[in-house]
């Protein structure tokens, strides 16, 4: 007997077929997202300020005219006494050099969103590979990299920030990718061998290679999935920590750059403002609570990805 | 009406009674404990280290005060008076080949001991650097290169014999106002150093190659890690304890040589000095007329307590109370007036700074090596708009590497180009500078009236010879390390641009600063730094612009005029003589313009004005730059 | 497990080897070198600066230099600081590390234990606003811009409540006093120091040896073994004579501790509440469950200590690193510690200081890492090495 009756032939081309799965995943998976408040106010968080650095060349372009609102040398020469407070001119007022301290808000989350996207990827990529393949293989691949990773965790991250900032033309992007790097074949790394190695030993990576899988298709599709929930998290604590790292550096003047929150915060405590009362707090509280406000954004939002991720994290 | 008898007790029992008053409320008020807060903990106790590899300023200001020179200079006027020599040195006379000078000294000064300092104890410092030649700073105090030895004739003359001609800086400013050491405490423990300077082969060695240098240094390692307890000092203070880390504590000297001199400073350019009942001293005119300033040293406190804080919260100790006065030789930011303006037992004070910021060019570079180039840059450097409005008056724009406070070398009338134009004529002055000097653009900058009036970029500038210039590098320091002079090369950057100079800042760290231009790496065609200078005597108008000068000099430049003058002025031993070389100098570097001036700095400092006072504040490089003031500091009332 | 143990130490002597030798070549890689303070003053001519490099043994070339140092460290000799020269790099550590280990060390465990105990809590009360409120308060105070919020607490409790002293490790006023004159900073973190480790230890024997004791008698009466166990720490002190010193340092750790932990505590609460989660949902603990077991019992018997192995590794490998990471903490505080120390050394270019302070630390952690991994087979007995 043919099976010709009983199934319906297939019209439908392939790849509409997976689209069609693919979005009814997406809009599961949104509806699970959606369940958790704090996803919510993560994401929020995060589309506001992507909304700010949109908005700022539109700003720069239209509004503001470039003499006065440059962020870097834009100078407000009919305001006779700098730092400005907030007026109407200048929302939130201007700094000592006498730039708009909003112009220098927005032009920077440009750069800091860059930098903690770029940095988190970089280094999930780099520490769920790495740690993978060690736990999978063992023997040497594992002694090694377990190795580098404490060679890299020793590493004092500052004394080779200033190496580098010495020898290269410093941008946030190589922050980012260096910090990246950094932690993905460090700590990272060693955290994610050890939930591997977790995964490594249960019956069904055994039942595959048992099935007949190969080495890479086994990591690729068994481990791997398992393994995203955790570097889900630790790619938004990344980002966080790529976010935070800058502005700590840039705070105590270690970094090259030219605009950052972080370098906000120190044009304010190098001109001695950085105590200096309420009339001064629009040179600390943007800067400050934007730094904040970012980097848990990004923790929320891997947390709530966390669980839709996760099946075993859902609620029951 | 009082009884003849009775009247006359009365006015007696007045008199007395106004007697005693006198003798008793008059003074500043003694306290007990003078709190600075300092920004980093000491490194070393050990005098030959202190000058050696182990300068730091927060050393210094622990330990400054502990060595007696021949001569120091006066308060706020910098003038040289004797301080344990008696009286001016004799001047510099040629002997046997050699040129020599005598001093002598006070025979009644002691150490905190209560052993005299005597001209063996000068000799022996002296002859001791010389010896051994330590590194670091020694050699600004003693000179090998010019100082033979010291001699001390008797207990209370010393000779100095120099090989070759000194000028001002090596001699009034060298070996007269070096360090004295006690011989009685260090001979005895300097065995192991000398046995080492000994076993040192040094004979086929060129002086000054690597070898020499590596041969004498285990001589100075030993010579550096003697303790220096118990050594006795001659200062207001002596040392007490020192918890690393935390604090460092200074003691009252009983022994101090100058507890309760008075000094009269007189309108005239007059100084006049006496402790009662021991010496009375005038130099520089007549004491008659009207006195600008008088004072009375201490030590008014019984100790000085160094406490370690962070920048930060060294002005939250200060607002609390927990420190006097906090020493920051990096300067406040004009911030700080409003951090503190809330709390009306703290007070601010601010003074011109002995130094300046820059932007200098690289002679290699060949569009900055034309004259016609600089001058113009110069003159689209706006120093007025700069100081005044980006930098909200924070600074004041310099005209010359010599300060205006330093009244007797500085020259009011040198060339000022541009000076009080505005944006439109400058741009004019330079473009058609540059055009005169054979240089065209493929766009001229010109002006725009509209929306207030702005420049119109030039483009694609070309030499004379038609070629175009290529893209510049201006370093400067990062946002991060110094906000105003990053500032200064952002806009520099722009002004250039506006004239069609492709030059292209790069903001950088500071080591990377140092490592092009002092380092010897030379890669900038522009480059903004700052100097501070140590004293009063201009040498730097030759140290930072002689061809040969290098370090210092980093430039490349070579002009002939100045060397010739520069040798003048160094080999000058009469300063008024000298005085007309340093004016020269000064307006040859305002034309040939190795340097912009870009502004210098005020230096604030700040401190409770509940607790103590100053006799003055006003003076050059601030109370930071006499380490607080802590000889003639007093409690307030 | 003795074979794989000794495997590692080999592993740990050839890592440390590599990472000195990366770690010379970033440091000396550096333009420049120590004595580049002196270019700024032009009384000092390159003679003289020449000098004190010679003195430093900056003259010889890299690899000289590098090799000498390598065979003085086989011996223990880190060499001696340039920026403390004459003083030995193992003089100048040991003056500083007692100040950073006391501070840092308490914090990283009392960070981890409130995050340990918060994390429980939110996993089990998940969904709540309780759970809500926490994760938030936590990360907020995990994302605050450090530099700030020290100096804030330091106005807040140091200024205006006058209840704490601003930064600092000591009071000069209660030290300078002539009866302490012979006791440095060192005796006093050294006795505390060696108090916290004895507490400690008996603490941690006491309840590993009383772990399965249920009962709320024995309960108490360990409570109040614990409680004897404190009050003998402080009346030894107070008899000691130098107790009100010891006393001055606790009053002037407790704002630095509380910062510190604030700002990280959410990291080891977050890691603690996911790893429980993920435990509750195994399998057996609704078999636990349904045997009818309390939910207490469950929840600490059963899941934490599953879950506690990813966040125990977490801070038995990040514990080396107080000594090194706390510089913001370190330097908001005028807490003069390894943190500042190394962080001079770098940018000064101190290189014999840097890599000696480097070296040890590194040590420290290459064990902390072989400690942690032989914790994980030790407590998960699934995972094997051969």
């Amino acid at each position: 007997m043919t099976t010709q009756g009983l199934i319906a032939p297939v019209t439908e081309p392939l790849w509409r077929i997976r689209l069609r799965l693919a979005w009814r995943g997406l809009t599961a998976n949104w509806r699970l997202f959606k369940e958790n408040p704090i996803g919510l106010i993560g994401l929020g968080i995060i589309l506001f300020f992507a909304l700010m650095a949109l908005a700022h060349p539109v700003l720069m372009a239209t509004v503001w005219e470039t003499r006065v609102y440059d962020p870097i040398i834009g100078y407000d020469d009919q305001i006779a006494v700098h730092p400005a407070p907030p007026s109407a001119r200048h929302p939130l007022g201007t700094d000592p050099l006498g730039r708009d301290v909003l112009s220098q808000l927005l032009y920077s989350t440009r750069s800091e969103f860059a930098l903690g996207l770029l940095a988190a990827l970089v280094s999930v990529v780099v520490a769920t590979a790495v740690g993978a393949m060690a736990a999978y293989f063992g023997g040497i691949i594992d002694t090694i990299f377990m190795r580098i990773a404490d060679v890299v965790l020793m590493l004092p991250f500052i004394a080779v920030l200033i190496v580098l900032t010495a020898l290269l033309r410093f941008e946030l992007i190589h922050l980012a990718i260096v910090y990246g790097v950094l932690v993905g074949f460090g700590g990272q790394t060693i955290v994610v061998k050890s939930q591997a190695l977790s995964i490594k030993i249960k019956p069904f990576i055994e039942a595959a290679r048992v099935a007949g899988g190969g080495h890479w298709h086994i990591i690729a599709t068994h481990m791997l999935p398992n393994l995203l929930p955790l570097a889900f998290l630790y790619m938004m604590l990344t980002a966080t920590n790529a976010i935070f790292a800058e502005a700590v550096l840039s705070y105590f003047g270690l970094l090259n750059i030219r605009m950052s929150w972080g370098i906000m915060l120190n044009t304010a405590r190098v001109s001695g403002y950085l105590l200096a009362g309420p009339d001064y707090f629009h040179l600390i509280i943007p800067a400050g609570a934007a730094i904040s406000l970012l980097c848990s954004a990004f923790y929320l939002v891997g947390r709530a990805m966390d669980e839709v991720v996760n099946p075993r994290l859902r609620k029951r | 009406m009082l009884s003849k008898k009775r009247s006359v007790v009365l006015a007696t029992l007045v008199a007395a009674v106004a007697l005693v008053a006198s003798a008793c409320g008059g003074g500043p008020a003694k306290g007990d404990v003078y709190t600075i807060a300092i920004l980093a903990d000491m490194t070393t106790t050990n005098l030959w280290n202190l000058l050696g590899a182990g300068s730091s300023a927060y050393n210094f200001v622990v330990q400054n005060q502990y060595y007696p020179t021949l001569f120091e200079q006066s308060d706020v006027r910098f003038d040289i008076v004797p301080s344990v020599a008696a009286d001016f040195a004799s001047p510099l006379t040629e002997e046997g080949g050699m040129w020599v000078c005598t001093v002598d000294m006070r025979n009644d000064v002691t150490f905190s001991d209560g052993s005299a300092i005597t001209a063996d104890d000068v000799a022996f410092t002296a002859n001791l650097v010389l010896d051994f030649k330590l590194g670091g700073n020694w050699q600004s105090a003693y000179d090998w290169d010019f100082l033979d030895h010291l001699e001390a004739v008797d207990a209370d003359t010393v000779k100095i014999y120099y090989h070759t001609k000194p000028g001002l800086a090596v001699h009034d400013y060298g070996t007269l106002q070096g360090p004295i050491a006690s011989e009685a405490f260090w001979e005895p423990k300097i065995a192991d150093a000398v046995a080492a300077l000994e076993a040192a082969d040094l004979s086929g060695l060129e002086p000054g190659s690597d070898e020499y240098l590596a041969a004498l240094s285990p001589a100075h390692e030993a010579l550096y890690a003697i303790d220096a307890a118990g050594e006795p000092t001659a200062g207001p203070f002596m040392f007490k304890e020192w918890e690393t880390g935390a604090y460092a504590e200074n003691e009252a000297n009983p022994e101090y040589y100058f507890e309760g001199r008075v000094v009269e400073q007189y309108a005239n350019g007059a100084h006049h000095e006496y402790v009662d009942g021991v010496y009375d001293f005038t130099a520089y005119g007549d004491a008659t007329g009207e006195i600008e300033l008088e004072y009375t040293t201490g030590p008014f406190f019984n100790s000085v307590l160094y406490s370690v804080y962070d920048q930060d919260a060294a002005v939250l100790a200060l607002l609390n109370g927990d420190v006097d006065y906090v020493y920051n030789p990096t300067g406040y930011g004009t911030g700080i007036q409003a951090q503190l303006s809330a709390n009306a037992d703290v007070g601010t004070v601010t003074n011109p700074q002995n130094g300046f910021r820059f932007a200098a060019f690289n002679f290699d570079s060949p569009l900055f090596a034309d004259q016609a180039v600089r001058q113009a840059m110069e003159c689209m450097f706006d120093k007025d708009f700069f100081s005044q409005s980006i930098l909200q008056g924070a600074v004041i724009p310099a005209y010359s590497p010599v300060p205006p406070e330093v009244t007797f070398w500085y020259n009011p009338d040198v060339t000022r180009f541009c000076h009080g134009f505005t944006a439109e004529e400058r741009m004019n002055w330079a473009a058609d500078h540059m055009k005169d000097a054979g240089y065209s653009w493929d766009v001229e900058p010109s002006w725009n009236p509209e929306r207030g009036g702005s420049v119109e970029w030039g483009e694609g500038l070309m030499y004379p010879d038609g070629e175009y210039v290529e893209e510049l590098v201006l370093l400067a320091p990062s946002a991060g390390y110094d906000p105003l002079r990053a500032s200064a090369g952002v806009f520099m950057e722009q002004w250039a641009n506006q004239l069609g100079i492709p030059l292209r800042a790069n903001l950088t760290n500071f080591n990377n600063l140092l490592n092009e231009s002092l380092g010897g790496g030379g890669n900038f065609d522009m480059l903004i730094m700052g100097w501070g200078l140590g004293d009063m005597f201009p040498d730097h108008l030759c140290a930072f612009f002689k061809s040969d000068a290098q370090p210092f000099q980093f430039m490349n430049y070579n002009n002939r005029q100045l060397d010739d003058l520069c040798d003048d002025f160094l080999g000058e031993t009469d300063r008024d003589v000298a005085r007309e070389y340093a004016l020269q100098l000064q307006e040859i570097l305002a034309t040939d313009l190795p340097y912009i001036y870009i502004f210098t700095n005020p230096i604030i400092d700040a401190y409770r004005v509940d607790t103590i006072e100053f006799p003055f504040t006003a003076l050059l490089d601030g109370i930071q730059g006499e380490y607080g003031l802590q000889s003639v500091v007093y409690a307030a009332e | 497990m003795a074979k794989y143990v000794a495997r590692r130490l080999i592993q740990v002597a050839v890592t440390l080897v590599v990472f000195q030798t990366l770690l010379f070549v970033i440091l000396d890689a550096q333009p420049g070198d120590i004595t580049n303070l002196y270019l700024m003053n032009p009384k000092v001519t390159p003679e003289a600066r020449d000098m004190i490099r010679a003195n430093l043994g900056l003259d010889r070339p890299p690899l000289e230099r590098y090799v000498q140092w390598m065979r003085n460290a086989l011996t223990g000799n880190l060499g001696v600081s340039f920026m403390h020269w004459p003083r030995s790099v193992v003089d100048v550590v040991l003056e500083r590390a007692p100040r950073t280990i006391f501070l840092f060390v308490s914090a990283q465990l009392l960070s981890f234990t409130i995050g340990f105990v918060l994390g429980k809590q939110l996993a089990w009360r998940r969904g709540t606003p309780f759970e809500y409120g926490n994760t938030i308060i936590g990360v907020l105070f995990y994302t605050v811009f450090t530099p700030w919020f020290g100096l804030m607490m330091l106005i807040i409790f140091g200024l205006w409540l006058k209840i704490l002293p601003v930064g600092k490790f000591l009071d000069p006023m209660l030290w300078r006093q002539s009866q302490y004159s012979d006791v440095t900073a060192n005796t006093v973190f050294y006795g505390l120091i060696a108090t916290g480790l004895l507490i400690g230890l008996i603490t941690a024997v006491l309840l590993i040896a009383t772990r399965n004791v249920i009962g709320k008698k024995q309960r108490n009466l360990r409570a109040a073994g614990l409680a004897v166990l404190g009050v003998v720490a402080v009346v030894a002190w107070a008899l000691s004579g130098i107790g009100v010193l010891a006393l001055d340092m606790l009053h002037h750790m407790v704002l630095p501790l509380i910062v510190y932990t604030l700002v990280t505590y959410a990291g080891s609460m977050l890691l603690m509440r996911n790893t429980m989660l993920e435990t509750l949902g195994e399998d057996y603990v609704m078999a636990a469950k349904a045997k009818g077991l309390s939910d207490k019992v469950v929840r600490d018997r059963h899941a934490a200590r599953n879950a506690l192995l990813p966040v125990l590794t977490f801070l038995v490998i990040n514990l080396p690193f107080a000594l090194s990471g706390g510089i913001i903490t370190e330097s908001v505080f005028s807490w003069e510690g390894m943190g500042l120390t190394l962080l001079q050394a770098v940018q000064n270019e101190d290189i014999p200081l840097a890599m000696g302070a480097l070296s040890v630390i590194g040590i420290l952690a290459l064990i902390a890492h072989l400690v942690a991994d032989v914790m994980y087979a030790f407590l998960d007995p699934r995972i094997r090495y051969e």
